[in-house]
């Protein structure tokens, strides 16, 4: 019932977001009988980085719903997070020469979602003197939203979302890393670059701030 | 439970809270936490809220549903992006992203500079072009210098001042001279002045404009030479 993570939540989350399970860079060169799925993260950058499709599709698909979604949560607004989340994997592809395999791609990815989410609030408020990006809940939601719309659950996302939306830009980026992504602090401090220290305390703020938000409403939702 | 009616946590439960969801608590925090929570209702009801909606937005992971990822509309329009911008690459030399501003900064600044250098080169070329055919007069031994001409197959004593003269020449044989100034007074100024004259980029048009004449036929009297 409880989102109640012990202290083995940090040992538990190694690299196993929603993506498949990439094998360990602990060989040269992998096995070119199995399939591109079993491989690296790193085997595949330097598939990529030689222009290889198929293992371009492979890393798409092993990190599309992490990078969608939490583009999602932190733009509020779907059709321009699925935007972003193509720019995003465009420039892990171009650049996948760079890539070291001792770190992990998600928060690699996970940087560069975030930049590009950043610059694109940073254009917009330019264009027009607002706050276009920032603090607007989403009115942009899918068909099955519609169909949900009195759905506890869908409200309750709703309300969620409208919450993660009042919150600064770094807060909302820790919360989503942290509870939905479900980065380790020290991955979260790795992808924003920032010291472990300044992620703990957006998190808490950020908590602290939604539970204020949330409290009383979610209570509502209950009775 | 209103916004303002946010219930009272100690400092210390508010502490083991944070490390709780941090995931940072140790197994003796962890049942001082559990205690804590016991005594305090308000607590207890406001911790049960949040991990509600803490567990609403990690299931918020999988909104984007298995059909919508199964759908390759994402990833090939990523690829399609991606060899587009490849086969620019290919046939021209693109910088990254990161070197983007500086490389649009520096072909901002060679684009104006381009025109100077084309017309500096041009300059260059016409000072040393005409430079070149005034010291080709100059060592020309059928020329004089003051217009006097020298009949060809004159073998007359040939004066000091009947002698094609050059700067070069002046300065080789006038090394143990009482000066320059002495030896030719009047040619130098005469040179130095006709060396600045052509050098005015205005004698420059003319010595080069189609419609005049060869300087060499200035120096060259064929056939109007002083016959004796």
């Amino acid at each position: 019932m409880d989102n109640e993570r012990g202290p083995s939540r940090q040992k538990e989350s190694a690299i196993v977001s929603d993506a498949q399970p990439a094998a360990p860079d602990d060989q040269d060169s992998p096995d070119p009988t199995l399939p591109l799925e079993s491989w690296s993260d790193g085997d595949l950058a330097k598939r990529v980085a030689s222009g290889d499709q198929d293992a371009a599709s492979v890393l798409i698909l092993r990190y599309e719903r992490l990078i969608r979604s939490f583009l999602r949560k932190v733009t509020g607004r779907p059709e321009l997070a699925d935007d972003l989340a193509q720019d995003t994997f465009v420039r892990l592809l171009k650049h996948a020469d760079r890539y070291d395999p001792k770190y992990p791609m998600r928060t690699w990815l996970m940087t560069i979602a975030r930049r590009l989410s950043i610059n694109f609030a940073r254009r917009a408020d330019q264009r027009v003197g607002s706050t276009e990006y920032e603090g607007r809940p989403s009115q942009d939601h899918g068909p099955s939203d519609q169909v949900e719309a009195d759905d506890y659950r869908s409200s309750t996302r709703r309300l969620i979302d409208a919450a993660l939306l009042t919150l600064s830009e770094a807060q909302r980026s820790v919360m989503v890393m942290f509870h939905q992504q479900e980065l380790t602090i020290e991955e979260i401090s790795a992808a924003m670059e920032m010291p472990v220290g300044t992620v703990k305390s957006h998190l808490h703020r950020a908590r602290a701030s939604m539970r204020k938000t949330l409290g009383s409403k979610i209570e509502m939702l209950n009775a | 439970m209103n916004d303002a009616e946010q219930p009272n946590i100690p400092s210390r439960l508010e502490a083991l809270w944070d490390e709780q969801r941090d995931g940072t608590l140790s197994a003796a925090e962890q049942q001082e936490f559990d205690a804590l929570l016991a005594k305090n209702e308000d607590a207890r009801a406001l911790w049960q809220a949040e991990s509600q909606w803490l567990n609403t937005l990690s299931a918020s992971r999988s909104e984007i549903g298995a059909a919508a990822l199964a759908e390759s509309a994402f990833t090939s329009r990523v690829i399609e992006q991606w060899q587009t911008d490849h086969a620019g690459v290919s046939s021209t030399i693109e910088p990254t992203p990161e070197s983007n501003s500086e490389s649009v900064a520096v072909i901002g600044r060679i684009e104006p500079i381009s025109p100077w250098r084309r017309v500096a080169s041009i300059a260059a070329a016409i000072i040393l072009v005409a430079g070149g055919v005034f010291l080709a007069n100059q060592m020309n031994p059928s020329g004089t210098p003051g217009g006097t001409f020298v009949n060809k197959g004159d073998t007359g004593t040939v004066t000091p001042d009947a002698m094609p003269i050059s700067p070069v020449s002046m300065l080789v044989a006038n090394t143990n001279a009482a000066g320059l100034e002495e030896a030719h007074p009047t040619q130098i100024r005469r040179r130095l002045s006709e060396a600045v004259a052509i050098l005015n980029p205005s004698n420059l048009v003319d010595l080069l404009e189609p419609s005049m004449p060869d300087p060499a036929d200035f120096f060259e009297p064929l056939g109007r030479g002083n016959k004796s």
